[in-house]
């Protein structure tokens, strides 16, 4: 059979070639791991990755992910609603929940069209800090953590 | 937990709409001539408009 020929979650097909991921109890940003998996293997055509348990699949060839998982800080952007009006007052709430970062400072990207600026935000000792976001022009604000593949977006709706 | 506040705005946009407010603030103090920014609509538009002919239009014609 030809691996590269299945989809991403076929689990059976991965368990059939002995290959077992295990997260260990470490949280994983699924989508944060696969970009970092991308990034680590520039060159491969078909990544598959499995969440649960966590396997890797490069090419076909089964790939250890223990490596890249203790490099792996996982981070969230969560966003209390998906959109808010562009009346300068409605505010969506954005938590940033990154527990490697705990008491120490992180710092977002927002861009709004041709508009980009930089927030920093000082995380407690959980690893989590909130913004409220407001806009007065309508639009897609996409968030993203400077330096990490995480990133969320908010649309902003003409009032 | 305290949140800071930030507005995230779209400076072209908002230049836009800043020019846009001025405008209209320009048209309601003066005699009724709009001064538009690049010549401007003459008295002309400017009345039909007011007769509710053509408002759209001198919107998206404007500069």
């Amino acid at each position: 059979m030809n691996p590269s020929g299945f989809r991403g979650n076929d689990r059976k097909y991965l368990r059939g070639w002995g290959f077992e991921g295990n997260q260990g109890g470490t949280k994983v940003n699924f989508e944060q791991f696969t970009e970092e998996v991308r990034a680590a293997n520039p060159a491969a055509g078909v990544i598959c990755a499995t969440e649960q348990p966590l396997t890797l699949v490069v090419d076909g060839r089964a790939v250890d992910p223990a490596p890249l998982l203790a490099a792996h800080s996982p981070c969230w952007l969560r966003l209390d609603k998906a959109m808010i009006r562009a009346d300068g007052s409605d505010a969506a709430r954005l938590l940033v929940d990154f527990p490697y970062r705990a008491n120490l400072e992180v710092v977002m990207t927002l861009r709004h069209g041709e508009s980009s600026m930089q927030e920093s935000l000082v995380l407690n000792g959980s690893g989590q800090g909130e913004l409220e976001i407001v806009s007065s022009t309508p639009g897609m604000i996409h968030i993203e953590v400077q330096g990490k593949p995480v990133r969320t977006s908010l649309q902003v709706e003409e009032i | 937990m305290m949140a800071k506040r930030i507005s995230v705005d779209d400076r072209s946009k908002l230049e836009d709409q800043a020019a846009r407010k001025e405008m209209k603030t320009e048209r309601k103090a003066g005699t009724g001539y709009e001064v538009g920014r690049s010549g401007g609509i003459g008295a002309a538009a400017c009345s039909v408009r007011r007769s509710g002919g053509c408002r759209g239009a001198s919107w998206r014609n404007r500069k």
